[in-house]
């Protein structure tokens, strides 16, 4: 997932790049805030207005928001050991400013959004003749996906 | 295109990873330079150029169909 949820930053030099990190890190305990958040109010509510869940469903809740939290773990001891090193911060740095990891960032993403359209069509196809549901589903996430690509290209379009 | 940066890198005795630090991107980015299977963008290209004491040119040869 190297480069998938990176925010390819500026930063020119380690003192910088630490600062960005340490921006990265409030945002990383927010994510984490929101998983404990989920499972309390998951908690509180398959006790109470929502007692008749089935498991699967709380399963799923309990899931995600465990998955924030230990996903913000993670990312919080990886921000603190890069830190912790002079050497580990240029290298992380590099990998993030790095113009060739950029674009190698961004031809991947974007055969993966030509990927991800085409698997929604051949979905929406076969699924019409399986599931109603299906096929809305199908046509409501190719819509957003064509919306928002039309809605960015606008934004960059005023922006670059 | 091509670049000369492995002739003028090797002149001047500059390891790769040398060259990396002071243009500030990884040594995997000098290499794919070299090799001719990444074009350098112009802020990349200026900042070698700078770093050699050459012009843009002297580095990056530009193919036939790349020139006016």
């Amino acid at each position: 997932m190297k480069g998938l949820f990176c925010a390819h930053c500026k930063a020119k030099n380690n003192e910088e790049y630490r600062e960005v990190l340490k921006k990265r890190l409030i945002r990383v305990r927010l994510i984490g805030l929101a998983g404990v958040l989920i499972i309390l109010s998951a908690a509180v509510l398959f006790h109470t207005v929502l007692a008749e869940m089935d498991d699967y469903h709380q399963g799923v809740t309990y899931g995600m928001g465990t998955g924030l939290i230990l996903g913000s773990i993670v990312a919080m001891l990886r921000i603190y050991r890069t830190l912790a090193s002079e050497e580990k911060l240029k290298e992380q740095r590099l990998k993030e400013t790095d113009e060739r990891e950029v674009e190698i960032s961004n031809m991947a993403l974007r055969q993966t959004a030509k990927l991800l359209l085409a698997v929604l069509y051949l979905s929406m196809v076969f699924g019409a003749l399986v599931s109603e549901e299906l096929l809305n589903l199908c046509c409501l996430l190719i819509g957003i996906f064509l919306l928002s690509y039309i809605g960015f290209r606008k934004y960059y379009e005023n922006k670059v | 295109m091509h670049t000369k940066i492995q002739e003028l890198r090797k002149e001047r005795r500059i390891t790769q990873n040398e060259l990396a630090d002071a243009v500030n991107v990884s040594r995997q980015t000098i290499i794919s330079l070299e090799n001719g299977r990444y074009n350098a963008s112009l802020v990349l290209a200026h900042k070698i150029a700078q770093f050699f004491g050459v012009t843009i040119e002297d580095v990056f040869i530009f193919d036939e169909e790349e020139n006016l």
